[in-house]
């Protein structure tokens, strides 16, 4: 049952499976990732990674900005998981998820979020996702890497764990 | 029917709540009176309470006060509440925002009842509850009123917030400024675009080394440091608009406490900063709209340096706008304020069917 990512797509933006962005400001994140989100057609798992401050929200932001043309995401860190709705044709969900607080996997279930793994009109975003990496691996899941190497530039590694 | 509702509320001069929040990491009962415009609460119990844990089987960690469901019913027996339900007159509980495994349990629980004991079941906003959180007069409130907070602490003159209220709700999950133009009446004015403020506090504390939650701890060391050492933005300020940022401001700390190593003065910069970036804009809503008075509310709120520079900052603009915020046992999530809203909305003739009723993750105070 679980969609593996188009990699067709992925390629027409990010020409080889392993691509890196350098981003310049804030503003700048969010347009890679309003361009990364028009690579996505339901069903993926995006997982988020970097340090505090890196930009993950911000990413987040500029990817359900795209998809629902409207409002933006906030952080989920309290709230464990905000659901965004998107109507498009495929996709009718952001589900965005961060594990920040969680100190074990075994956190992982009341959270539910095998409820949209792998459903194909829904997008699973997930910040801080290391706790939970094997869960996650299981989806073929898309791997974003944020590296502040300045105050404003910050590096972006879009590749896939499969 | 429409005529016995009406003639059962009129009757209805006094009334007792149960209270049921499960929204997020807490899962809170209680069980509030509501006479006239006045609301006592008469017991309050809290997941989190290291002395339920004791007595119903050692301390469970945070992961299962999410899994809020075998915490149910020691919390019912803690909180007295007789098996068939005689004395309570209504039952009311948070259908959302929130993690929605977590709020299922306490909707399931409130509907469960209310259908059982052949009660009137309401369903609260979580937002809501915070708002009616400062409607409630605890014992605690006359311990908190002989503090320095005394001039401000409209309470303890026992008055109640007149409408319009704009409303300041300031937690780890949520930043927002809400015009109240009556009971249940809400207008969203401005939100934060990212972090929530809470949010921002716990996460410059573990950048700082402090424990959690971080409020708290910053306060603390934020009294041995200088709040004006360190140049720290103030997020949004000039947007203007209502909205917030706080992430940025998280980011800004960790810049410079790469280059310096004055954790006091960091820790007094940030707090400083938040406080004044949440109480120009509160300031500048009420410049907009009028309000009679403003409630502070939310784990936030439990901060005193935000509370004085609000308290002052309205006495300064206006004498006879009142302000008010939470006693401090009630800053956090609890159940006492869901009763509160829940009374409320039992007024206002907001009846769920407790078949039906079903939690929402997204419920917006204004739709």
């Amino acid at each position: 049952m679980i969609n593996t990512p188009r990699r067709t797509g992925l390629r027409r933006f990010f020409s080889t499976p392993m691509q890196t962005v350098i981003s310049s400001s804030p503003d700048q994140t969010k347009q890679i990732a309003a361009k990364f989100a028009a690579t996505l057609s339901g069903g993926e798992v995006v997982l988020l990674e970097g340090d505090m401050g890196s930009g993950k929200t911000t990413f987040a932001q500029g990817l359900v900005e795209a998809l629902s043309r409207g409002e933006g995401a906030r952080s989920p860190t309290f709230t464990l998981v905000n659901i965004y709705p998107v109507s498009q044709d495929r996709i009718k969900q952001v589900v965005h998820a961060d594990l920040y607080r969680l100190k074990s996997d075994q956190e992982l279930a009341p959270l539910a979020l095998e409820e949209w793994l792998g459903r194909k009109d829904t997008v699973v975003l997930v910040e801080w996702p290391e706790i939970g990496t094997s869960v996650f691996l299981d989806c073929s899941p898309i791997r974003v890497h944020l590296d502040a190497t300045s105050e404003q530039e910050r590096l972006l590694t879009i590749s896939s764990y499969a | 029917m429409q005529r016995i509702g009406v003639r059962f509320q009129r009757i209805q001069w006094s009334m007792r709540l149960l209270g049921i929040e499960s929204s997020c990491d807490e899962t809170a009962l209680a069980l509030v009176v509501k006479e006239g415009e006045r609301f006592e609460m008469e017991k309050s119990v809290l997941s989190s309470q290291a002395a339920m844990h004791a007595r119903y089987g050692g301390v469970v960690p945070e992961v299962a006060a999410r899994e809020h469901a075998e915490q149910v019913f020691p919390l019912l027996v803690e909180l007295g509440v007789p098996c068939d339900g005689s004395g309570i007159d209504v039952v009311a509980v948070t259908a959302g925002p929130g993690l929605i495994p977590a709020l299922r349990i306490g909707v399931e629980l409130g509907k469960s009842l209310a259908w059982a004991w052949g009660k009137p079941l309401v369903a609260v906003n979580h937002l809501e509850g915070h708002i009616y959180s400062v409607w409630i007069s605890a014992p605690a409130v006359l311990r908190e009123a002989k503090g320095p907070l005394k001039s401000f602490d409209v309470r303890s003159e026992g008055r109640i917030p007149l409408f319009p209220s704009l409303c300041l709700i300031v937690s780890g999950g949520h930043t927002e400024l809400v015009l109240m133009r009556g009971h249940g009446q809400y207008e969203l004015l401005g939100r934060t675009r990212d972090d929530a403020a809470g949010e921002a506090f716990d996460k410059v504390a573990k950048l700082l080394g402090l424990g959690y939650p971080g409020g708290p701890e910053i306060a603390r060391l934020a009294q041995e440091g200088d709040a004006e050492a360190i140049a720290l933005p103030r997020p949004m300020l000039e947007s203007g608009d209502l909205d917030f940022s706080f992430s940025g401001l998280k980011t800004a700390v960790k810049r410079e406490q790469a280059e310096r190593e004055q954790r006091a003065d960091l820790a007094a910069g940030f707090q400083q900063a938040v406080v004044d970036v949440l109480v120009s804009k509160t300031m500048k809503a009420v410049e907009q709209y009028h309000p009679r008075s403003v409630i502070l509310t939310g784990g936030v709120s439990a901060n005193r340096l935000l509370r004085e520079t609000l308290a002052h900052a309205l006495n300064a603009r206006d004498a006879r706008i009142t302000f008010h915020a939470p006693d401090l046992s009630l800053t956090g999530d609890n159940a006492v304020m869901i009763a509160a809203a829940g009374a409320m909305r039992f007024e206002a003739g907001q009846i769920c069917d407790p078949l039906t009723l079903s939690a929402d993750a997204n419920w917006a105070l204004v739709r």
